[in-house]
C-alpha cells in the first residue's frame, strides 16, 4: 500500500494541478546536471513517458509489443521504482514512481492478449488496495493506516482519487468478465459508486443481455432504465438512452421498421448523434432500402468527416459498397483517399 | 462461394449478402488521470469518440451497429436472411427484369423470392433489393440459385445465374423428459421404436462387457422437477436405403415410448405419436466408411475401406482423386478411373493412408469426379481416427 502513496504525498505539498508535473521535470532537469544519464533515461522513461507508449501501443493494439515492453518491469514494485532508492534526487519522498494509470493498463494487458484470469487476479489486487485505503480514510487514518492527522480539504481530494480509482478498476474488472463471456453483474455494482451513470450501466447489462440473445432480461433492465429517468426528471439525455433501447429490443425481435422508427425518433432529439445515424441507416439495409441506406451514410461521412471517421462506419460502407456493385473497387478507391487526407 | 456461369459481360450485376443480425462495436478503453503526462488527453479522445457511451467512456460495449463480417456458420433450425441486390451497372437503361431467388437442397427446389413479378424498366445506377428468409429444416447442402432474365434496350433477351452454396450441420435425436410430479420415479424404460425404415440405436448404455449400465450411473431416480436427456442415433435400413439410394423426404421415425414407476411400483406410461423428420440429404455421391481402424501408429499405413453410393438419377463416371493435407497422406495413385456407376449402385474402395501428425486426426482431401458432367464433388472431414505413437514416450 506504501507503493500507492508516492504521488499521493507528493501531490498533497502540491495543488493537485498540472503543477505536479512541472515539479518533477524540474527535479528531472536537476537530474541532467548533477547525474549520470542513464539514471535519468531510467528515470525519464518510467515516470510518464513509458506509461505513454504503452498505452498508445494499447490504443493501436499492439498488445504483443506493449506486453513485450511492460515485461522487463515485473510486477512494478522493483526497488527502483521507488522515490526512496533516489534520496538524494528526491528528498524526503516516500512511495511508487509508477502512475496509478500504468499500474491498470498493466492489469489489464494480459486479457487482449487471451490471459484474462490474469488480468483478472491483477485487477482485483488493485481493487483490494483501494478499498483498504478508503476505509482508512474513512476511519480517519491515513492512507497508510498510519494516524496522521489529515486537513479536511486534504481528506476530501484523497477520497475522491481513490473512489474514482476504485471506480476505474471495477469498469476494467467488468470489462474483462465481458470480454470472458461470464456475465454483466460486475457492471451493476459500479452503480452504487457512480451512481450519475446509473443510466447508462443499466442500458449496458441490457446490451449484453441482448448479445448472448436474453430479450426478456434485457427489456427488464431497460425498464429500470426508463424508471430511473422518470424519478429524475426528464433530461433530454435520458430520453435519448430509452429510444436507443428500445430500438435495440425491436432489433431483437426482428422488428426492424420499429428500430429504425425509434432511432428516426432520437434524432429529432439529436439530429446529429451518429450512433443513430449509423444504426438508421444499418435498419435501413435490413429493409431492403440499400441505395438509401448507402445515401445516408455516404452523406454523414462527407459531412463531418471527423466525427464519422470510425472503424465501424467505415466498415459499414465498404460492405455497401460491395454489395451495391462490381464496381465498387472503384468507389471504395475515391472513398479512401478523402479518408487517407484526413487521417 | 459463389459461380459464375456465363463468361460473357452482362449489363446487370447481381449481389448477395448473408444478413445475419449486425453486432455492436465494443470499445478499448485507454485511460490516464489529470496528473499524468497526457493529462485530459486521453479522456477528451474517449468523449469525442463517436461510439463511446457519453458519460460512462470506459464502458466497453457501445450502441454502434456493425454490419456482418462474413459468412458465418448456420445451424439446423436458424433462419437464413439474404439481401439480394441486382445493379444496372450499365448505362443503358434494362427492360423486363425477372430476379428469381430458389433454395436447392438434396431433396427439394424452394422459391424464396418475395415478388414473382417482372420489373418494367431499371435505370442506369438503380437496383431491384430483395432479403429472402428461409428456415433451415434439413442438413446437408443448400445452394442458393439467383437467376435474372432481362431484355436490353436493342431487344435482346439475357440471362445468368450465379450459385452460392452453403452447409447445415448435423443434429442426433435428443428427448429431454422432466419428472413433474412431486415424488421421486424410477425411470424403468424411455425407448425410441422405430418405424419400418429405421434402425435406432440408443446411446443411453455403456456397456462393460456383457453388463450395459446406464449412461446416469447410480442415479436410478428422477428426482421432482429434474430432467433427463436421452440420445438416440438414426440409421436407414438397408433395405430401405439402398433401393431408393437414400431416404429422401419427409419420413416417419418412430415414436417414444416411456414407463415409469413410484411409490411401491406404481406404474405410468406414455406413448408420443409417431415423430416426423426431414431426413437427411446427401446429394448425388454419398461417400461413407465401411471399416476403419479406431488407432493408428504415428507414419505407419494403414487400410480404410469407402463405400461410394450413387443416390442420383442418371449413371456416373467415376474418377477418384487424393488430395494430401497437413496430417493425412495418401498412398496409392490419385487421378484414376472407378468405372461407371448406374443409378443406386454403390461400389467399394480400399484406401490406404497415414497420418503423420500424432493425435485425433480428420481423414480429407477425397475428390470425385463425375466426368460425364464434369462436376467434381469433395470429401472432407470423413471421420476421425486416432494417432499414437508407437514408441515410448522418450523416444518420440
Amino acid at each position: 500500500m506504501v507503493r500507492f502513496l508516492g504521488e499521493q504525498a507528493a501531490s498533497k505539498r502540491q495543488v493537485l494541478t498540472a503543477n505536479s508535473v512541472e515539479q518533477s521535470f524540474n527535479g528531472l532537469k536537476q537530474l541532467i546536471v548533477s547525474h549520470s544519464p542513464y539514471l535519468l533515461a531510467k528515470l525519464l522513461n518510467l515516470n510518464y513517458l513509458w506509461f505513454v507508449r504503452l498505452s498508445l501501443l494499447t490504443k493501436l493494439n499492439l498488445f504483443q509489443n506493449a506486453e513485450l515492453e511492460i515485461e522487463p518491469f515485473g510486477n512494478l514494485d522493483h526497488p527502483d521504482l521507488y522515490y526512496e532508492y533516489y534520496p538524494t534526487v528526491y528528498p524526503g519522498r516516500r512511495g511508487s514512481m509508477v502512475p496509478f494509470s500504468m499500474r491498470l493498463l498493466h492489469a489489464e494487458i494480459p486479457q487482449y492478449l487471451a490471459k484474462p484470469q490474469e488480468a483478472l487476479d491483477r485487477l482485483h489486487n488493485l481493487k483490494t488496495v483501494c478499498l483498504a485505503i478508503l476505509e482508512n480514510l474513512e476511519k480517519g487514518l491515513a492512507e497508510d493506516g498510519s494516524m496522521i492527522t489529515l486537513a479536511q480539504e486534504n481528506v476530501q481530494a484523497s477520497l475522491q482519487l481513490w473512489q474514482s480509482r476504485l471506480s476505474r478498476v471495477m469498469y476494467s474488472m467488468a470489462n474483462c468478465l465481458l470480454l470472458m463471456k461470464v456475465g454483466p453483474h460486475t457492471y451493476h455494482s459500479i452503480i452504487q459508486y457512480e451512481p450519475h451513470q446509473k443510466v447508462q450501466l443499466l442500458s449496458g447489462i441490457g446490451r449484453i443481455f441482448l448479445q448472448s440473445g436474453d430479450v426478456n432480461m434485457a427489456e427488464r433492465y431497460f425498464q429500470d432504465v426508463e424508471r430511473s429517468c422518470q424519478m429524475t426528471g426528464s433530461q433530454s439525455s435520458h430520453t435519448t438512452c430509452v429510444l436507443m433501447n428500445r430500438a435495440f429490443v425491436s432489433l431483437s425481435q426482428n422488428n426492424y421498421a420499429e428500430a429504425h422508427a425509434s432511432f428516426t425518433e432520437l434524432l429529432k432529439l439529436d439530429p446529429k448523434n451518429p450512433v443513430a445515424n449509423n444504426n438508421a441507416a444499418v435498419c435501413l439495409l435490413y429493409l431492403g432500402h440499400l441505395k438509401e441506406s448507402l445515401g445516408q451514410l455516404e452523406g454523414l461521412v462527407k459531412q463531418d468527416p471527423a466525427l464519422y471517421l470510425h472503424e465501424s462506419v467505415l466498415f459499414n460502407l465498404t460492405s455497401m459498397y460491395e454489395l451495391e456493385s462490381s464496381r465498387s473497387t472503384q468507389k471504395k478507391q475515391n472513398f479512401n483517399t478523402q479518408c487517407l487526407k484526413l487521417v | 462461394m459463389d459461380v459464375n456461369q456465363a463468361k460473357q459481360e452482362h449489363l446487370l450485376a447481381l449481389k448477395v449478402m448473408r444478413l445475419t443480425k449486425p453486432t455492436l462495436f465494443t470499445n478499448l478503453p485507454v485511460t490516464c488521470e489529470d496528473r499524468d503526462l497526457p493529462g485530459d488527453l486521453f479522456s477528451q479522445l474517449m468523449r469525442e469518440d463517436p461510439s463511446t457511451i457519453k458519460g460512462a467512456e470506459t464502458l466497453m460495449l457501445g450502441e454502434m451497429l456493425t454490419l456482418p463480417q462474413n459468412f458465418g456458420n448456420i445451424f439446423l433450425g436458424e433462419t437464413f436472411s439474404s439481401y439480394i441486390s441486382v445493379h444496372n451497372d450499365s448505362n443503358q437503361v434494362v427492360k423486363d427484369i425477372l430476379v428469381k431467388a430458389d433454395l436447392q437442397t438434396s431433396s427439394q427446389r424452394l422459391n424464396l423470392s418475395a415478388s414473382n413479378s417482372a420489373v418494367a424498366e431499371l435505370k442506369p445506377e438503380c437496383c431491384i433489393d430483395d432479403v429472402i428468409h428461409h428456415e433451415v429444416k434439413e442438413i446437408g447442402t443448400h445452394i442458393l440459385v439467383c437467376a435474372v432474365s432481362y431484355t436490353t434496350q436493342y431487344g435482346e433477351k439475357l440471362y445468368f445465374r450465379k450459385f452460392f452454396k452453403f452447409q447445415t450441420d448435423e443434429v442426433f435425436l435428443e428427448a429431454q423428459i422432466q419428472n413433474i410430479t412431486t415424488s421421486p420415479m424410477f425411470m424403468e424404460k424411455v425407448s425410441l421404436e422405430p418405424s419400418m425404415m429405421y434402425n435406432v440405436t440408443e446411446l443411453n448404455t455403456v456397456t462393460h462387457g456383457d453388463q450395459g449400465e446406464s449412461t446416469f450411473g447410480k442415479m436410478s431416480y428422477l428426482q421432482p422437477m429434474d430432467t433427463r436427456q436421452y440420445l438416440y442415433c438414426l440409421k436407414p435400413k438397408p433395405e430401405y436405403a439402398e433401393k431408393a439410394g437414400v431416404i429422401k423426404g419427409v419420413t416417419v421415425i418412430g415414436k417414444l415410448d416411456i414407463v415409469w414407476k413410484t411409490n411401491l411400483g406404481e406404474r405410468g406410461r406414455l406413448q408420443t405419436s409417431q415423430l416426423q423428420r426431414m431426413a437427411p440429404g446427401y446429394g448425388d455421391i454419398r461417400l461413407s466408411l465401411e471399416t476403419i481402424p479406431d488407432t493408428v501408429n504415428l507414419e505407419e499405413p494403414f487400410d480404410i475401406t469407402c463405400k461410394i453410393t450413387n443416390c442420383s438419377e442418371r449413371t456416373m463416371d467415376l474418377v477418384l482423386e487424393m488430395c494430401n493435407t497437413r496430417s493425412v497422406h495418401w498412398c496409392g495413385v490419385s487421378g484414376r478411373q472407378l468405372g461407371k456407376l448406374s443409378p443406386a449402385a454403390f461400389l467399394s474402395l480400399p484406401l490406404t493412408l497415414l497420418s503423420s501428425v500424432q493425435g485425433l486426426q480428420s481423414i480429407s482431401g477425397l475428390r470425385l469426379t463425375d466426368t460425364f458432367l464434369k462436376r467434381t464433388y469433395e470429401y472432407d472431414d470423413i471421420a476421425q481416427v486416432c494417432v499414437v505413437c508407437p514408441f515410448t514416450s522418450n523416444e518420440c
